[in-house]
């Protein structure tokens, strides 16, 4: 199975999520859409979190999607980058979907 | 009183009657239209300060009181007026007439010497002088003749205008004026339970007209207007009927009444800090009473249009309608406490053991998803929008809506399954 996407669960107010991606990708849209060449990243309030403890608690979610064109080395480190430099901005950061297992 | 005095030389009585017999019936009517008058302010006092059932039925039945003794006072006032003006021209007619019957008496000797000379002389010119004192006698005659058409006619004009005050002014109600007088009456009696309602409304009213200020309620300004309408006609029925009520109570009503309009809920929620205490207020909401309130009251979601609403589930129906079709909007949008950046959260609304069957589809085996995965789909009764399937239907309902769009199936019962919803039809 191609890797396509992933779900980063980030422990930190979209805010400053959506102001860590814009560094990396540059502007997105108003609802917080960013465009790379083969992706786009989506930053978000996280719909799951229920209050407890779990990662898929945490305040912000940024969905990452390939394009069908992308391979999935490609994408893998598009997605790793990501995590990466949101983890450098201070914000942990935990990963679930295709992708998620390669990013670990 | 007809009081006829002699008047042999005109033959008749030119002006009749007692000028003194009339000023003294004018005297007493006029003391008696005084009396009358006093009476009527005193019956419109009768009741003051009285209230209950006593007091309702007494003035239902007096209230014509004051009235009637008020016209009756008015009759008798004009009555003396017409009997003193009637008596004050007798008396100058009655001194017309003795002047002219002097006169034709005068005239008649003086015919009766000019005859008796014209027996006993050259009877020429005393038969001359006597036709001219006759002619002259029947002049003064005649005038005395005028005189009494002028009395009669001055006594039928005093006649007239005594009817005419006599005459109530009122007249039998017809169809309508009775059925008006019954209302009347019957608010009359029951005037204390009709401003018992109009208070109660009144307070519904009050309670309605803010609670309609609070976002998500706005639905509810029609019945607020309509309570605070309905008691502005009771308090002003009873006001009409009974004289009772005050303007401090109409003058409530009335604001009430205008509170809920568009713009004046609009200036209010825009005066400053009007929002944030009405935000507060929604917050204070239990969200289990909101969501069967929006629900009953046919809210829409916050920051939705009904076209908007229609299209999306057009397109929910139709990209995901083989999930389910139980589809709902959650969350703050659902309970109107949204943030303008808030999402719009859909949610296709399944029972256990569909859920059940599609957590086998998505999160089987054949799927290649982790077991963490899953088991937390399990457990919290969500499968999110990628994991459905629902890319391409998330990112339209986010482009038509122009909002941050979440998208999910919600296990009926599960963690997720809670108020505040609207339904999306």
């Amino acid at each position: 199975m191609t890797a396509r996407w992933c779900t980063l669960y980030v422990d930190a107010p979209d805010r400053a999520v959506v102001a860590a991606t814009r560094m990396l990708l540059g502007p997105g849209s108003d609802l917080d859409v960013f465009a790379a060449p083969g992706f786009s990243v989506e930053v978000g309030r996280n719909p799951d979190r229920t209050g407890g403890g779990h990662v898929l608690d945490r305040p912000t979610v940024v969905e990452v999607d390939a394009a069908a064109e992308v391979g999935e080395a490609e994408a893998v480190a598009f997605a790793a980058r990501l995590v990466a430099h949101l983890r450098a901005a201070g914000h942990p950061v935990a990963a679930e979907g295709d992708l998620a297992d390669r990013l670990r | 009183m007809d009081v006829t005095f002699a008047f042999p030389e005109l033959g008749f009585d030119p002006a009749p009657g007692s000028p003194a017999a009339l000023a003294g019936a004018a005297g007493r009517a006029a003391a008696a239209g005084r009396s009358h008058g006093a009476a009527a302010v005193l019956a419109a006092q009768l009741d003051a300060g009285w209230t209950g059932s006593a007091a309702d039925a007494f003035r239902t039945r007096r209230q014509d009181l004051p009235r009637d003794l008020e016209l009756a006072a008015a009759a008798h006032e004009v009555l003396g007026s017409v009997l003193a003006d009637y008596g004050a021209g007798m008396a100058v007619r009655q001194r017309r007439a003795g002047e002219l019957e002097r006169r034709a008496a005068e005239l008649r000797r003086l015919r009766a010497a000019a005859v008796a000379e014209a027996a006993v002389a050259d009877g020429a010119a005393a038969r001359a002088r006597a036709e001219r004192y006759g002619a002259e006698l029947d002049a003064v005659v005649a005038e005395a003749a005028r005189l009494r058409g002028a009395h009669h006619a001055a006594a039928r004009a005093a006649a007239a205008r005594i009817r005419a005050a006599a005459t109530p002014p009122y007249e039998e109600p017809g169809l309508l004026g009775r059925a008006i007088g019954s209302v009347r009456d019957w608010i009359g009696r029951h005037a204390d339970t009709l401003t018992s309602v109009a208070t109660v409304l009144r307070g519904v009213s009050a309670g309605l007209g803010a609670l309609c200020l609070v976002p998500g309620f706005a639905a509810l300004a029609p019945l607020a207007l309509g309570a605070s309408g309905l008691a502005l006609g009771l308090d002003a029925a009873v006001r009409a009927a009974t004289g009772r009520g005050s303007w401090a109570a109409l003058g409530s009503d009335a604001v009430l009444t205008v509170l809920p309009a568009g713009p004046v809920a609009r200036a209010i929620r825009a005066a400053p800090g009007v929002g944030g205490v009405l935000r507060a207020a929604n917050r204070a909401i239990p969200a289990g009473v909101k969501g069967p309130a929006f629900r009953a009251l046919g809210t829409l979601p916050e920051g939705l249009t009904r076209e908007q609403l229609a299209r999306a589930a057009g397109r929910i129906r139709a990209a995901a309608g083989h999930l389910g079709d139980d589809v709902v909007v959650q969350g703050s949008r659902a309970g109107h406490s949204a943030r303008p950046a808030s999402d719009v959260d859909f949610g296709i609304r399944v029972p256990p053991e569909r859920y059940a069957e599609l957590i086998r589809e998505f999160f089987g085996e054949a799927a290649g998803v982790p077991g963490e995965a899953r088991a937390n789909a399990v457990e919290r009764g969500r499968i999110f929008w990628r994991r459905a399937g629902l890319k391409d239907l998330h990112d339209a309902l986010r482009d038509d809506l122009g909002r941050k769009v979440d998208l999910a199936v919600i296990e009926r019962g599960g963690l997720f399954d809670g108020e505040p919803w609207l339904r999306v039809r």
